[in-house]
């Protein structure tokens, strides 16, 4: 007769319960905490490479130099994230934010992980690539990155303009042959990795720059504009001492967002930087026995000022055609006046 | 008995973990302390050797093409905008001293004493300067008693500058 009634079986003790509930508890902590620590680590190592980027570009910026070429080399595949924030109350000078995010190793899912950006008040760079949710622009490179550093007259030195892209971007100028000599000339110097010289160009491979007609950035030299994504991008052609064409490099390898926050940033740190020569025009002044930096000079430096707290660069393109600013050119005239 | 052998077990494996933990973080955050430090240092460096040519110091119009001159006349100005004391150069100190010729006396140069002065403190928001970085650099500043109306002079000088704390 079959026992129905048998009472045979694994019986779970408390013990075997207790235990695989604590070892479950712990697995788990266990991995929670190991995620959670690579993040972090990910994180510090992000930032620390952002910060050291940041010190890398210090030696790229100019001193007296017509500008600096430079190739950034990392080791591992990389996403560079720019975010420029215009002047304001508290912010004089606006700020240049720069992230960086690296691929992890081993093939692990490449995620944003909001790493603090690394903040500059004196830098400005001009980049260009895809738009994020958090007002930046992010580029990525294989391996390499590529600076032009070119310093910005208007006719003293303003700032260096850093334009940055990375070896996954490629330029074409399809009729350079239109543009002027002089800019021909720079370019074949500055030898620039990534950037094609002479058409044909082809729109898949590259991005396209023509002088006087439609492509995907359009130059055109009467207006002194760059249109880019149905954007003008206005630039001045400054002293002609120095590279003149510096913003329009900026204008042709930047994103137009960030192109305009940054010219509002040069424009308020310029505003800045006649203040200081403003003051040092009225002390050679006072003690000059020969009236170095006379009057002229500094109603020259306030009506530049005025220009540039208009935040008006095509008014500061019609100031750079006028008297004041050949005045400023010279600086006080002759030699014990320079100022600047 | 045997679930209180065994609560006692997990008790010492959690405080065994926990150091473990504690010893790992204490390494860890004495590394990313050190990197930052060195980046300190280092970006601190990197801005003295650099500050001869950025625009707010640097004198353009007779500097030499190799190197650029620092602009005292401009470094007093300076020092009297507020814009640029805090986080403009990422600095919490930077100075300026007269080295060559020797000035006749040590202290803080102002608009009326360029002659015989030594240091001009543009930036000065720490007591702490360990990690002081420092860098020579030819000064220039108008004097009004060369020439027949006045005319620049040029002198050897240092540039010490400290980094912020992150």
């Amino acid at each position: 007769m079959i026992n129905y009634l048998s009472k045979r079986g694994y019986e779970f003790s408390f013990a075997w319960i207790f235990a695989i509930f604590v070892g479950g508890v712990i697995i788990f902590f266990a991995i929670y905490f190991a995620t959670q620590i690579v993040g972090t680590q990910q994180t510090a190592r992000d930032v620390s490479q952002s910060k050291s980027l940041g010190i890398l570009l210090t030696p790229i910026e100019t001193e007296l130099e017509e500008g600096k070429f430079a190739k950034i080399y990392l080791t591992d595949s990389t996403k560079l994230y720019f975010e420029c924030k215009p002047p304001s109350s508290s912010n004089p000078f606006g700020s240049q934010n720069l992230r960086m995010s690296i691929k992890p190793p081993l093939g692990q899912k490449w995620e944003d992980n909001q790493a603090p950006a690394v903040t500059f008040h004196n830098k400005y760079f001009f980049a260009t690539g895809e738009p994020t949710e958090f007002n930046e622009i992010y580029t990525e490179g294989e391996k390499n990155f590529y600076v032009l550093s070119k310093p910005l007259y208007l006719p003293f030195k303003i700032a260096d303009l850093m334009i940055i892209y990375s070896d996954k971007q490629k330029f074409c100028f399809e009729n350079i042959g239109q543009a002027p000599p002089d800019f021909r000339r720079r370019m074949n110097q500055i030898n620039m990795t990534n950037v094609k010289l002479t058409g044909p160009c082809d729109p898949k491979e590259y991005e396209v720059v023509c002088f006087g007609r439609s492509c995907e950035i359009s130059i055109d030299q009467n207006q002194k504009k760059v249109i880019k994504n149905g954007k003008n991008l206005y630039y001045v052609l400054s002293s002609e001492e120095h590279d003149p064409y510096a913003m329009l490099y900026a204008a042709i390898f930047s994103d137009p967002d960030n192109y305009d926050c940054q010219v509002k940033r040069l424009m308020a740190h310029a505003s800045k930087l006649v203040d200081i020569y403003y003051q040092k025009s009225n002390y050679i002044y006072l003690r000059s026995a020969t009236g170095c930096n006379g009057p002229e000079i500094r109603s020259a430096l306030q009506s530049l000022n005025t220009t540039l707290a208009s935040g008006n660069i095509l008014a500061l393109n019609q100031f750079i055609g006028n008297e004041d600013y050949r005045n400023l050119k010279e600086s006080g005239g002759g030699i014990g006046c320079e100022l600047f | 008995m045997k679930i209180q052998q065994m609560a006692f077990m997990l008790v010492a494996v959690m405080i065994f973990f926990s150091m473990v933990a504690i010893v790992y973080f204490m390494i860890v955050s004495s590394k990313i302390s050190d990197t930052a430090e060195d980046l300190r240092q280092e970006e601190a460096k990197e801005l003295a050797r650099q500050m001869a040519g950025t625009p707010e110091l640097m004198f353009s119009k007779r500097s030499s093409p190799e190197s650029s001159v620092v602009d005292l006349n401009k470094a007093i100005y300076l020092k009297q905008h507020r814009a640029y004391q805090k986080g403009f150069w990422n600095l919490d100190y930077l100075a300026i001293e007269r080295v060559y010729p020797r000035p006749s006396r040590q202290n803080e140069c102002d608009a009326e004493n360029l002659g015989t002065c030594r240091f001009l403190t543009i930036i000065n928001n720490t007591q702490d300067l360990v990690g002081t970085q420092t860098a020579p650099v030819a000064i220039v500043w108008w004097d009004s008693t060369l020439g027949p109306g006045g005319d620049y002079r040029f002198e050897l000088g240092r540039i010490h500058a400290l980094a912020s704390r992150p």
